[in-house]
């Protein structure tokens, strides 16, 4: 590159040096990058600068002399000379402070921020030692709360709009805004509106002050107190980076990190205090036996003798293990080694029935959650609600649609969180949604399954750039197999990918690791492995998924059923199955943390820790791997799960040749392709963006579609989604999870309500061959016509009774009560 | 009276009723000097207090009378080590090495007895005796030699605790007691030639009621006797011995528990033996005029013990008012003041003995002794410093 | 001679008064700001002055305070305010008794009586708790078992 004159210069000059910069880069952020720390207040690296708090005020000169601009609003040019040091400056900062603290009360002894509080930071550092203000500050009545977890302490407020900015620009609910004028502006929600997002617990991180302040938290311990450590959340498979703090060996807050890859910074509320429910006092501190009809107290060399007993001498068809989900990889690897390896059963299954198959997973092209978000891609979402499922992708795909110009067609059956964004909204006919992406894909020539032909081709044209499918079960009572066939129309698009969005923790790593049967870890089947000679007894056959162990436990031809963290009781969408399963396997081994309806059944109970209290690593849906990090002492006695399976082990006499995850991952990258040259300690240094695995070759399995049945005038079509707050395991014991409502009522679309003739909250019988339940009944608009939808896992409404698991889709009548 | 005196106890035949008495004198004089010693720590404690405008000991028995007891308890139940680099044998000895030749010196002490007419013999229990233990003929040399074996006591004690400052200590504290000893013998000497015989029975009836030897030699040898014996003692202020804040505990450093109470109790018992070797060699033992005949054998213990409390006394004066000696001045002390003078007097006691039996001018005698003073005094004094001048230079070279 | 006039100076010393003070019968004045043992204050009207902020165990510099804030009881405030001091121990073991505490307590919540003779004799009753250091409705200390308060008692 050449320059007419050293005098054009081509960077910022930035305290009489020059400094390079990027394209459209802020000044803030240019004078950060090179070791100039301007104070600021109002700005966020992921959220558009507005200017509001005035800190930043530094004197900039773009060749009209030097004024005084703030620096987050300004993008860097060349030639621009800027002083950050000099006495304008210096009063700036001195003055805005000594304003921002006029009204601000002196709560600092009592008030969560102090501390860890950039307005006391910035104070001390840029402003006035002693205030000129004697006047009678502003009061307001302190605190409110504005939902069940967050606390608004208006007096605090420096009205830096960062708030309201995530709430409206990142999260999508615009529940809390300005109001009022001058010096009477005040940041409240709106009368009746609680702030009941999703993500609220964000604006609590980012706020400046004290002003929000999180129920949780508030008042727990003083941020001095804290110790922290960096870790990824296990409570939903997109493994949002975070920061685990702790005290006095409790928990007391999640910090979400910005990890560019993953999560930016964000987490949804149910991660970020799902800390509370491992905290509780429900957590099973010690293994149990039953004896006497209870569940008693026992100690471990007890309980691990009891659990060899059940399984010595078992026929290895007669073994069933369901769940996996909840543990960490190196767990997975050690229980997948025992069944699979040493015992030799097939029947080991992560998912509960509500996920999807490896195949479909590991046979396609995979995208990451940034190829996903590419500007001017597209996207194309089968569900699940991302809002609900997964809060951390929600936000990533709400800014890519809202910011970047990605494109998002919707193939849901009922709208998501994402529908006021979407280029194009599909909702087919539950059960037909292959239809409708065959038409996507090779263009319609009328309605198919309910959806216009209009709106299918505008959602044709929608499609550009590098396509994404978003594939997950969207709809509980539609069977997985029409999901796997909607994914292989899709892929018929050039350079499609797809990005998992199956909700469960780390289901992903359980995957990878084997947790399904037919596979083996590394993605590998049954025929044909490299796992070498500490795998003796893997079978040749593949085994029964979760829904065919419970048949099986059923019929009486399941003599030990080992739940790792799973809860059939609750999860499989099939109760009539998951009961008859539970009560007909003959011994029960469960290996959890809470007693759940399913460990309340056991026989055994071996107690696990929780995700703070052991080490590990987690696959999140990319296929990203990153660290679990230990915080504090597991509850009790409770071990992590990789070392109650090396007992277990060694109580029947087999030797896994395990004593520490470093031998776990020693096995691992020698014998497996997938982690060829990982260990924990390569991890540990990559920890905040993780390392991707390698992608797994396609395979060219073709899915026969299951034909959908017609459905008949008297039956609607019933469509199971998800909502975040339910009766999960953990989050029903997280006194916030309280807080966001439930939708109790079945919800029909207006058409059919008015055809029944019903009241709203009406009760009404739905049957189905499976079953009947009864519920109030309500009309609801984003219902698509002959459908009816009721959400999963309520407390006061089971619809899983109405579910068959082997049915493609579930037809109900709907009667008076 | 005869020079190689002799107990009457033991002139006719030793039967087993002298036994018993010998055994039973032996008894006494054991509790005897442990009590002392118990009472002269109380007393030295209470005493520098006083000095020192504070109470002292008040708490464990009247006035703190039990406070040594105490501390002796509370030592006995101290643990005790013997460091890995010591000579077990030798580490366990030492404090012995100190502590029996006090025992022993004090046998040659005579407590009592009436000296103006009987001679200083008592009857007990129907026979006659001394009131003392002994009566050896050598008795000063005993004494002499006895303060030289408490030397082996300190310099062993050093050298077998295994560690550097002990050694230090304990050469440091045999090289000052050397030192004095020169000076000591030389005014026992002195002593030797006023009484005429080392038995310490003789040297006491010798002074009969007033005829002290203090003033009969001069008041002198006695003056260099007592500084010497504050060297001997290892007593302020020549104390640098054990000076913790040279030294941490010299000699002693090592010990704990009992051999340290042994220590303790060594250096004390040595004290009132010495000041009882004054008593009796300079101010008289237990001559003094006897006031009441009832109780005549009860006086002469009486005068001993003033004579006794009086220069322990003065040691425990010292010690309350006069700062510690460095040790070049304590070594300048002993060998160029304390052993010429005390050499230098008792060659002029000797001149006058002799000029007392030749019938010389006394005026003369003591006018040539004068100018030998001078004479000499200024050739030491020269000397002294031409020493220090020259080493002064050798300094400043390099 | 000179050098013979320190032994008058200590034998006259022998006559004089003595400066002893015989503890603890006889017990000297303390001095006014005489760093003893903690009290929590309250106010007049009997809230505690304590908001459980934490300051006092941010600064201490041997670490013995711990603190733990809660929220008022709406219907029963111990403290004006929205917080009061849930949980207040001073470990005595490893108090230094530098008063950093109560130089950085906002409320003047924390301050030191002047007692000073309170050695206990085991481990637990040398954590004092906020039962035990609140002082009592008319203000005073309370007085634990162990602790040896002889007449009069100058707690203040």
């Amino acid at each position: 590159m050449s320059h007419e004159a050293t005098e054009e210069p081509s960077g910022v000059i930035l305290n009489g040096t020059e400094i390079g910069f990027e394209d459209g880069e802020l000044l803030i952020e240019a004078c950060e990058r090179n070791g100039v720390h301007i104070p600021r207040f109002c700005h966020h690296s992921r959220m558009e600068p507005v200017g509001m708090c005035r800190m930043c005020l530094v004197e900039v000169d773009t060749g009209r002399g030097p004024a005084l601009q703030p620096s987050c609003m300004i993008t860097c040019s060349a030639g621009m000379s800027v002083e950050t040091e000099s006495p304008a400056t210096k009063k700036a900062q001195d003055g805005v402070l000594e304003f921002l603290l006029i009204n601000h009360p002196l709560d600092c002894p009592v008030c969560d921020k102090g501390g860890e509080c950039p307005l006391q930071d910035n104070a001390y550092a840029y402003g006035p030692g002693e205030s000129r203000f004697v006047e009678e500050k502003r009061h307001y009545t302190k605190p409110i709360a504005i939902s069940e977890t967050v606390f608004l302490d208006r007096e605090r407020c420096i009205l830096c709009d960062l708030c309201t900015r995530f709430a409206s620009d990142v999260a999508g609910d615009a529940l809390i805004q300005f109001q009022g004028r001058g010096a009477q502006t005040e940041i409240n929600t709106f009368p009746d509106h609680p702030f009941a997002s999703y993500f609220s617990g964000n604006t609590v991180q980012i706020c400046p002050v004290g002003a929000l302040t999180a129920k949780p938290y508030r008042f727990k311990a003083r941020p001095w107190d804290l110790d922290e450590v960096e870790s990824t959340s296990v409570i939903d498979s997109v493994g949002s980076r975070i920061a685990v703090q702790s005290s006095h060996d409790v928990v007391l807050r999640y910090q979400g990190i910005d990890a560019d890859a993953v999560n930016w910074g964000w987490l949804s509320d149910k991660e970020r205090f799902s800390f509370e429910a491992f905290n509780s006092d429900e957590r099973i501190a010690e293994p149990m036996l039953r004896s006497g009809g209870e569940l008693t107290e026992a100690t471990w060399s007890t309980a691990l003798a009891a659990a060899a007993d059940a399984l010595r001498g078992v026929d290895p068809e007669r073994v069933g293990v369901i769940g996996g989900a909840r543990l960490t990889n190196e767990a997975q690897y050690a229980w997948t080694k025992l069944f699979k390896g040493a015992i030799g059963t097939d029947n080991v299954d992560a998912q509960l029935g509500d996920g999807l198959t490896p195949d479909l997973l590991f046979g396609y092209p995979r995208a990451t959650i940034d190829e996903a978000c590419t500007p001017g891609g597209t996207i194309i979402l089968l569900g699940p609600d991302p809002r609900e499922d997964l809060g951390a992708l929600f936000l990533r795909l709400r800014h890519a649609v809202v910011n970047d110009g990605a494109r998002l067609i919707e193939l849901t059956p009922l709208t998501t969180g994402l529908s006021s964004l979407a280029a194009a909204r599909l909702h087919p006919h539950p059960g037909e949604t292959s239809l409708v992406a065959r038409a996507l894909v090779d263009g319609a020539s009328g309605d198919v399954a309910g959806v216009s032909r209009g709106a299918i081709d505008a959602a044709r044209r929608a499609i550009e750039g590098p396509v994404t499918i978003i594939a997950g079960r969207a709809n509980l009572a539609e069977h997985a197999s029409l999901t796997a066939a909607t994914v292989a129309e899709l892929m018929r698009l050039d350079g499609a990918r797809v990005l998992s969005a199956v909700r469960r923790g780390n289901i992903h790593g359980a995957l990878d690791m084997g947790m399904s049967p037919g596979w083996l870890p590394g993605r590998q089947r049954l025929i044909g492995h490299s796992l070498g000679s500490g795998w003796p007894k893997v079978p040749t056959v593949a085994g029964l998924d979760s829904a065919g162990i419970l048949a099986e436990a059923a019929a009486g031809r399941i003599d030990v059923l080992v739940l790792l963290g799973a809860d059939p009781l609750a999860d499989v969408p099939d109760a009539a199955l998951a009961r008859k399963g539970v009560s007909g396997a003959d011994k029960i081994i469960a290996v959890d943390t809470f007693v759940t309806d399913s460990v309340s059944q056991a026989d055994i109970v071996l107690a696990a820790a929780g995700p703070c209290e052991r080490e590990g690593t987690f696959t999140n849906l990319e296929g990203r791997i990153s660290v679990v990090a230990q915080k504090v002492n597991p509850r009790g006695t409770s071990r992590s799960d990789w070392e109650i399976a090396v007992e277990l082990a060694a109580a029947l006499g087999i030797d896994l040749e395990i004593e520490s995850l470093d031998d776990i991952w020693a096995e691992l990258s020698s014998a497996v392709e997938l982690y060829d040259g990982l260990d924990l300690e390569k991890l540990a240094q990559h920890q905040r963006e993780g390392i991707m695995l390698r992608p797994t070759p396609e395979s060219t399995d073709v899915f026969t579609p299951v034909d959908t049945p017609r459905n008949d005038a008297y039956s609607l079509r019933l469509i199971v989604t998800r909502v975040m707050y339910d009766r999960g395991s953990i989050v029903s014991r997280c006194p916030s999870g309280a807080t966001n409502p439930s939708s109790p009522a079945v919800r029909v679309n207006p058409y059919e309500f008015e055809q029944l003739g019903a009241v709203d909250g009406e009760r009404f019988t739905l049957t189905s061959t499976a079953g009947k339940m009864s519920a109030p009944l309500m009309g609801d608009v984003s219902v698509p016509r002959g459908a009816v939808a009721v959400v999963f896992a309520q407390p006061e409404l089971d619809v899983r009774s109405l579910i068959d698991h082997t049915a493609a889709v579930v037809d109900v009548r709907i009667e008076r009560a | 009276m005869s020079v190689f005196a002799v107990d009457p106890l033991l002139a006719g035949e030793v039967g087993l009723e002298v036994l018993a008495v010998v055994l039973f004198k032996v008894l006494v004089v054991f509790v005897l000097l442990i009590v002392s010693v118990m009472l002269m720590i109380w007393a030295e404690r209470k005493i520098i207090s006083d000095m020192q405008n504070r109470i002292g000991p008040t708490r464990a028995g009247p006035w703190g009378i039990l406070q040594t007891l105490a501390d002796g308890l509370k030592l006995i139940f101290k643990e005790d080590l013997i460091p890995d680099n010591a000579n077990r044998t030798v580490f366990k000895l030492a404090p012995l090495l100190t502590l029996v030749p006090a025992f022993l010196t004090f046998s040659i002490i005579p407590l009592g007895g009436d000296f103006t007419d009987k001679d200083g013999v008592i009857s007990l229990f129907g026979n006659d005796t001394y009131l003392q233990l002994a009566d050896p003929p050598i008795g000063l040399l005993l004494f002499l030699a006895m303060s030289s074996v408490a030397v082996y006591g300190i310099m062993l004690a050093g050298w077998s605790s295994g560690s550097k400052y002990p050694l230090l200590g304990s050469v440091r504290a045999t090289s000052q007691m050397i030192s004095y000893e020169a000076a000591l013998g030389l005014t026992v000497a002195a002593v030797f030639l006023q009484s005429g015989s080392f038995s310490t029975h003789t040297i006491v009836s010798e002074q009969s009621v007033w005829q002290w030897n203090m003033w009969f030699t001069g008041f002198v040898p006695m003056a260099i006797f007592m500084i010497a014996a504050t060297a001997e003692l290892n007593r302020p202020p020549f104390d640098l011995v054990e000076a913790e804040q040279e030294l941490v505990g010299g000699f002693h450093t090592e010990y704990s528990s009992i051999r340290f109470a042994l220590f303790y109790l060594a250096e004390f018992m040595n004290t009132i033996t010495i000041s009882a070797i004054v008593v009796t060699i300079f101010l008289g033992g237990p001559n003094g005029p006897i006031f009441i005949d009832a109780v005549a054998w009860l006086w002469p213990i009486l005068w001993f013990t003033v004579k006794l409390f009086a220069l322990l006394f003065t040691f425990i004066w010292m010690r309350a008012t006069l700062p510690r000696f460095r040790y070049d001045q304590l070594m300048d002390l002993g060998w160029k003041v304390l052993t010429p003078v005390a050499l230098g007097w008792l060659l002029f006691l000797g001149a006058r003995d002799v000029a007392n039996d030749r019938g010389w001018n006394p005026v003369l005698v003591v006018g040539v002794a004068v100018t030998a003073f001078a004479v000499f005094g200024a050739l030491l004094l020269r000397a002294v410093r031409m020493g220090k001048q020259v080493r002064e230079l050798e300094e400043m070279r390099g | 001679m000179g050098y013979l006039n320190g032994f008058r100076v200590t034998f006259n010393k022998m006559f004089e008064d003595r400066v002893t003070t015989e503890y603890p019968e006889e017990k000297q004045e303390k001095p006014d700001r005489l760093h003893g043992r903690h009290v929590l204050n309250r106010y007049e009207d009997g809230m505690e002055k304590c908001i459980g902020c934490e300051l006092c165990a941010a600064v201490c510099p041997a670490k013995c305070i711990y603190v733990r804030g809660k929220d008022n009881p709406p219907d029963d405030p111990v403290s004006p305010g929205e917080r009061f001091g849930f949980v207040y121990e001073i470990n005595y073991l490893r108090c230094i008794h530098c008063d950093l505490c109560v130089e950085a307590c906002p409320t003047e919540a924390i301050t030191e009586s002047k007692l000073f003779e309170f050695s206990f004799s085991n481990r637990s009753d040398a954590i004092y708790t906020r039962d035990e250091l609140i002082v009592d409705d008319d203000g005073r200390p309370q007085q634990m078992p162990w602790e040896d308060w002889r007449p009069p008692p100058d707690w203040a």
